[in-house]
């Protein structure tokens, strides 16, 4: 601990160039708008949606969401002027994702996913949309520092805007999931109460609350407080 | 001396508990499980006599001389032989004739001579009806009993279909009961299914042997059950096996033709089990309930074939009726027993072999059309409702017995006009058929009579004879209709001879009298009469079918008044141990707040104070009477007794909330409580709190959904997903701290596991292929080499493997953990012991059923009954052994902490237990359990990482150390382990393949080890199958939280016993909250639900389910703290010495 508080004194002079809000704003703002595009319009536009074509429609918003994350975090990175070179971050985002959609995966199969075969593309398939959303951009932007991962996803004390920008919309998207199973065992039969329908909904919904609540913390917080917060 | 006392008055508070609780579930469940009181009194030929429908006349009716039955003939038995009187028409039989009918007959004349009843158990109302009368397309399952649809359209007047409507619950034996005895049978019967449920009552069965009448019964031996000795042939099969599709129904027909060319009966029951059967397996739409169907179609033609050779004049069926009825509807996934359309409505045909001359007044026939269906050649086929609870009546009249005393049902007016006989012959009068009908209504109106007088001697012996009379003012208004009912009849009887004698010049001017006025006075006698009937047949169904809300209510109240005594034990035991911790003169200090923990003198005397107090003002009322008010009415109407003993219990749990002490007290507690509370707060890390936060969200969740019956379908599914959700906690917090990251992993990968084990069905339970019937329909005659092969495999890896690393695993901890040398060898014979005998057991059935290897009978017997029993009495052994050798042999090693003595004992104990409870859950047994201890072993080693978390983090903010073990665990962590413990045990009771039905108990597991059935021994064997391993395991168990804890924090305080105890019985005290607060919503789920469809099929069960495993938990933290308690008093007095 008394590490990590050293460590925070020497970050300081690094973090003084945080993101601007303005620059956090679009960015996000673009990978939100992807988000919604790719779930919602692309499929539509391809005369697919969500519930009845599940694998289908999450392969667009794959397609739209994953090359827009990537630039997003990678120019975010770039602009707090991180030490790393920015092959290496995308390198590590790309390498993270098959290993984060298989620990994705297996969580949702400890929270009760089905297991049997027939749902196992779907399972991928919404496991590496979550994956897109949660663990690349902190491998873009974290690398494989395991100290920093620890930090936000085990302490949830994310530093600056930078992290609290990858730390809150993460958290967002897996509880908007866990939020999302809730519906799952009514008997209301509608179709969109299947495996994994509503917990993408749900994931996305969360992400997007995140996402407005970085920002906004990015707007409201003074500034000195903001490499500061806990 | 102070500790005894501290140790005395918390098995005290956990006793006032478990008393409460089983008063409030009492309470609740006197008035939401409806129970009826069943009268002794049976009807019998000569009540009728008492009735008013035969006028003063009757009273010498015994004794009658011909002359005097020819003049009252009219009104004496309007229905019976309906002697034309006035000596104006010939009498064929004469006075003689009549007067031996009247000894011969009672109540009724009999209109059909034999029945075959022929009831096919699950009929739905769409397996008879034709399916155009069906919105939607055509299933399969339809139009396949073609017969019963081409009698009932081609012989319109001598066939019918009846929508059979029965009342929830929908079971077979309780709608068997409901049939025969006219009345309705409630939920608590149920309790009876495993018992003997013999009738007490009156019913049709009984009027039929008491006159004299033959019952010969063919089919489900349920029928045995209820009736044991009342047929006079009796061809009973085995209902017990659900995946047994045919040996019942080939059983019926083969015994069914003989016995209807045979004279020696006269009613013949017929019990098909198939459909029912084929409907839990299968569901409605498999292909096998298409061919059920059909065969029943082949075999009802066969039955309706015989029947019609024979049913010529002077032949055998002349005056024989035919009906099919099915005693329960069901859903298309073949589930029944609650009150959904589908499981309520099933159908009734019925065939009379001799047309009926007459048609009904369209008057009587219309108000009781429901369903025209295809209009066919100009003529409306039209299916009426036929309630179940008018069965019996409708029976009774027909086969002219007495109406069974406690029948509440109405005679059908259909049924009734169906049965030939019931109309006059052509000859009597006189072959004028305009007449027929005035005649057919006068009888059928003097049925009527006698009916609603028997329901009024019915309603009026219940009100007299139960305590819960009906509601006065609904009874009242179904007298009200009665009287006015009565009216019209003697209006008839007096007014109607006068007319006679006043033109009794001809028999035709006679039948001219019926003229179109009588005949309308004659249908308003009739519909009045059907109106009381009706109305009186509501006023039971809300009696019987409706709860009582104030019950309810009481019952309600307590149980959450016991949250709040939960509660306030609680916060009283946290602050006992911060006083303990810090106060220095310990002994004098801590008495005061000892006698808070459980304050029974104070409790005494407030209980007292309103028993005194509300005996007074009874005995005030009783003598005086000066309390006229209505409240004084209820509470002296047999309620006094429940209404004093819930003001005594109310008193006494608001004498143990109220905290009654000095000022000076108060304030001192108050300082304590202060310093208590900043160390409190100050060492309250934030995890602690994220983490009790949770265990108040997931137990809130999980009480949320217990509100909907979807999540209490799928609850198994719910507690997985809540305790993944506590394991990615764990995980969290373990990748926090740094360490036993592998075990929250393993946390979540065995809740997994857990979770998938339930769906795979490796291998049929034992006791199934125990029972050798079975053998022929489930596994092939022989296996070939290669299936052998597999299946060995499959049973090395899924019971051999676990069994062995469950045996490795208790051996090499106990070597560890069993300091006591003797326990340790114990159970390291005894563990490896029982388990090779179940290995045994399993193996041997498993060579049987595949017929592989030829083995003797006598290895087999040993290894199917005697193997079990062996494994009984180890493990009771082993566990009587663990309890005498825990409280006696203490003395040996002082030094072990209490911490190691009560591990010893828990794991012993559990050990002991495993034999029995895997042996009794069958082949997924040893996998489950092997998984479930591991998963315990991770809960229980993440529990330490909390403490370690909070040291660690004290230590960064520099705080003093040595304050940190001055406080005991925060009731937080208490709370979130008692969480994760509960949704444990609940996992357990759903990987373990239970349910909250009553058809979903493993009665399989009852008869493990034995053939014959004892009710104690079985049962006892039933409810460790059912309760064992998820509500007697984890009470046995909870301690191990403490003593991980202990492990965790090397807390100087946890040497002393006293100290210890408190820690014990607050996690007692958690687990028991979360337990409670679970039953309370359940509880007040099924208070709103009442009305809900599901309710007899889903919620009741879900509430006995859980009310009774409250109950098992309270019992047994008692025992548990008995003994737990008396070994640390027995530590600390060899420590004084």
């Amino acid at each position: 601990m008394a590490d990590q508080q050293k460590a925070e004194v020497q970050d300081d002079g690094f973090l003084s160039r945080d993101p601007g809000a303005i620059a956090l704003l679009s960015l996000q703002g673009l990978c939100g708008v992807a988000l919604v595009v790719g779930v919602k319009t692309v499929p539509a536009y391809y005369g697919l949606n969500l519930i009845a074509h599940p694998v289908a429609a999450i392969r667009c918003a794959l397609a739209l969401t994953l090359p827009t994350v990537v630039v997003a975090y990678t120019l975010l990175y770039i602009f707090s002027s991180r030490p790393r070179p920015v092959w290496r971050c995308i390198g590590s985002g790309l390498l993270s994702l098959p290993l984060g959609t298989v620990v994705i995966a297996l969580l949702a199969l400890a929270f009760g996913a089905p297991t049997s075969l027939q749902y196992a593309s779907r399972t991928l398939h919404w496991a590496f949309l979550m994956s897109v959303l949660v663990v690349l951009p902190a491998a873009i932007v974290l690398g494989s520092s395991w100290p920093d991962w620890q930090r936000i996803f085990a302490f949830t004390r994310p530093r600056g805007g930078l992290e609290r920008a990858i730390c809150i919309p993460a958290h967002g998207a897996l509880i908007g999931a866990w939020v999302g199973a809730f519906p799952m065992p009514l008997d209301w039969e509608r179709p969109w109460q299947e495996w994994p329908i509503s917990c993408t909904y749900g994931a996305a919904g969360g992400y997007l609350v995140g996402l407005t609540i970085s920002i906004l913390l990015q707007f409201l917080l003074p500034k000195d407080v903001r490499s500061k917060v806990d | 001396m102070m500790e005894g006392d501290a140790r005395c008055r918390l098995v005290a508070l956990f006793c006032y508990i478990l008393c409460l609780h089983s008063l409030a579930i009492f309470f609740f469940t006197s008035g939401f499980l409806l129970t009826r009181t069943e009268l002794p009194e049976f009807s019998t030929c000569s009540d009728i006599a008492k009735s008013p429908c035969f006028g003063e006349t009757m009273d010498f009716s015994g004794t009658v001389s011909s002359e005097k039955v020819t003049g009252n003939c009219d009104d004496i038995v309007g229905d019976k032989a309906f002697c034309s009187q006035n000596g104006t028409i010939p009498e064929p039989t004469g006075g003689g004739g009549s007067e031996d009918k009247l000894s011969k007959e009672c109540w009724t004349k009999p209109a059909i001579k034999r029945a075959v009843i022929i009831i096919i158990d699950a009929l739905r109302f769409d397996f008879v009806a034709p399916s155009s009368s069906f919105p939607g397309e055509s299933q399969p399952w339809m139009d396949k009993l073609q017969v019963l649809q081409q009698l009932s359209r081609e012989e319109n007047c001598s066939a019918r279909i009846f929508k059979f409507v029965a009342d929830p619950p929908t079971t077979t034996l309780q709608r068997l009961k409901g049939l025969t005895t006219g009345g309705l049978p409630t939920f608590v019967d149920i309790g009876h299914s495993f018992g003997a449920p013999a009738i007490v009552e009156d019913n049709l069965i009984n009027q039929l042997v008491r006159a004299g009448k033959k019952v010969r019964m063919m089919g489900d031996d349920t029928w045995m059950k209820l009736f044991p000795s009342h047929f006079s042939v009796a061809h009973p099969f085995d209902s017990f096996n659900v995946k047994d599709l045919h040996t019942v129904d080939d059983g019926v027909i083969r015994e069914i033709f003989p016995a209807l060319l045979e004279t020696d009966w006269n009613v013949l029951i017929g019990h098909f089990l198939g459909v029912d059967h084929v409907g839990h397996i299968f569901g409605v739409e498999s292909p096998l309930m298409v061919e059920k169907l059909e065969q029943y179609n082949r075999v009802i033609e066969e039955i309706v074939a015989v029947l019609k050779n024979q049913s010529g004049p002077g032949g055998l069926h002349e005056d024989t009726m035919l009906l099919v009825l099915g005693d329960h509807g069901q859903t298309l996934n073949g589930d029944h027993g609650g009150g959904t359309s589908e499981e309520v409505e099933t159908a009734l045909f019925a065939l009379s072999m001799r047309e009926s001359p007459g048609r009904l007044p369209l008057d009587l026939q219309s108000s009781t059309c429901t369903i025209s269906t295809e209009v066919k050649a100009g003529r409306s086929q039209c299916i009426t409702t036929f309630p179940q609870l008018d069965f019996a009546s409708t029976m009774a009249a027909l086969l002219g017995v007495p109406f069974p005393f406690g029948s509440v049902g109405r005679v059908n007016t259909e049924l009734y006009a169906l049965a030939a006989s019931t109309w006059p012959l052509p000859s009597e009068v006189g072959h004028l058929s305009e007449a027929l009908v005035p005649v057919w209504l006068e009888r059928f109106n003097h049925v009527l009579c006698m009916n609603s007088w028997q329901v009024k001697r019915y309603l009026d012996a219940y009100t007299a004879s139960s305590i819960r009379g009906f509601p006065s003012a609904e009874f009242a208004h179904v007298q009200s209709l009665y009287d006015k009912a009565q009216t019209s009849p003697h209006f008839l009887h007096t007014d109607h001879p006068r007319l006679k004698r006043n033109d009794s010049g001809s028999d035709l001017s006679k039948f001219n009298e019926y003229s179109s006025e009588t005949v309308t006075r004659l249908i308003d006698s009739i519909q009045s009469n059907l109106v009381y009937l009706l109305a009186a047949a509501d006023l039971a169904r809300t009696q019987w079918t409706q709860f009582e809300d104030e019950w309810m209510v009481i019952g309600l109240i307590l149980l959450v008044t016991s949250m709040v005594i939960h509660g306030v034990a609680l916060s009283r035991a946290m602050r006992l141990t911060q006083r303990i911790l810090l106060s220095e003169d310990r002994d004098s200090e801590v008495q005061n707040r000892l006698h808070e923990l459980f304050p029974l003198r104070r409790m005494l005397l407030a209980c007292g104070g309103v028993a005194v107090t509300a005996g007074v003002i009874w005995g005030l009322q009783m003598t005086i009477r000066w309390l006229k008010s209505p409240l004084a009415a209820a509470i002296s109407h047999g309620q006094t007794n429940i209404i004093i003993t819930a003001l005594i219990l109310i008193a006494s749990v608001v004498a143990y909330v109220m905290p009654i002490y000095g000022v000076g007290q108060v304030q001192s507690d108050q300082s304590v409580l202060g310093r208590g509370q900043t160390i409190g707060t100050s060492s309250q890390d934030q995890w602690t709190c994220v983490k009790s936060y949770m265990a108040v969200l997931s137990v809130g969740l999980h009480a949320c959904g217990l509100l909907s019956n979807s999540y209490i379908l799928s609850e198994g599914q719910v507690v997985c997903f809540l305790l993944a959700t506590s394991g990615i906690l764990y995980l969290r917090q373990a990748i926090q701290s740094g360490c036993k990251v592998p075990q929250a992993i393993l946390f979540l990968i065995l809740n997994a596991g857990m979770a998938s084990v339930g769906l795979f069905e490796i291998f049929k339970d034992p006791a199934t292929i125990a029972s050798s019937s079975l053998i022929d329909d489930y596994v092939p005659a022989s296996y070939s080499l290669q299936q052998f092969v597999t299946l060995a495999c499959a049973a090395l890896i899924t019971t051999v493997l676990p069994l062995f690393s469950l045996a490795r695993l208790i051996l090499r901890r106990a070597r560890t953990i069993l300091r006591l040398q003797s326990l340790y060898w114990a159970t390291a014979v005894t563990i490896p012991l029982a388990y090779s005998l179940l290995v045994i057991h399993w193996f041997t059935m498993d060579l049987v059923s595949s017929m592989v290897v030829e083995i003797p009978q006598s290895v087999k017997e040993f290894s199917r009954l005697l193997c079990p029993q062996l494994v009984y009495l180890v493990s009771l052994m082993l566990l009587i052994f663990t309890i005498i050798s825990m409280t006696l042999n203490a003395r040996g090693n002082v030094s072990t902490s209490y911490r190691d003595h009560l591990v010893e004992g828990i794991v012993s104990m559990l050990a002991g237990i495993s034999g029995t409870i895997i042996l009794l859950l069958g082949r997924k047994g040893p996998t489950i359990v092997l998984l479930a201890v591991l998963e315990v072993w991770c809960l229980l080693d993440l529990q330490g990482v909390e403490d370690l978390n909070q040291r660690k983090k004290e230590a960064d903010k520099g705080l003093d150390h040595q304050d940190e073990h001055l406080n005991g665990r925060s009731l937080g962590s208490y709370f979130g382990a008692a969480v994760d413990w509960n949704l444990v045990a609940v996992q357990l009771f759903f990987c373990t393949g239970h349910r909250c039905t009553f058809d979903g108990l493993h009665y399989t597991a009852a008869f493990v080890g034995f053939d014959e059935f004892y009710f104690y021994r079985q049962g006892a064997l039933l409810a460790a199958d059912t309760f064992g391993s998820s509500h007697i395991l984890p009470v046995i168990g909870l301690p191990l939280l403490v003593t991980a804890a202990a492990v965790a924090q090397s807390n100087p305080s946890f040497s002393d016993g006293s100290f210890f105890s408190l820690e014990v019985a607050k996690v007692y005290l958690c687990y028991g909250l979360v337990r409670t607060i679970l039953t309370a919503v359940t509880t007040v789920c099924v208070t709103l639900q009442r009305r809900h469809l599901m309710v007899w099929g889903l919620f009741a069960p879900k509430y006995v389910f859980d009310a009774l495993g409250l109950l098992v938990i309270d019992g047994f933290i008692v025992i548990a703290a008995i003994f737990y308690f008396s070994l640390f008093s027995r530590k600390a007095r060899l420590k004084m010495q």
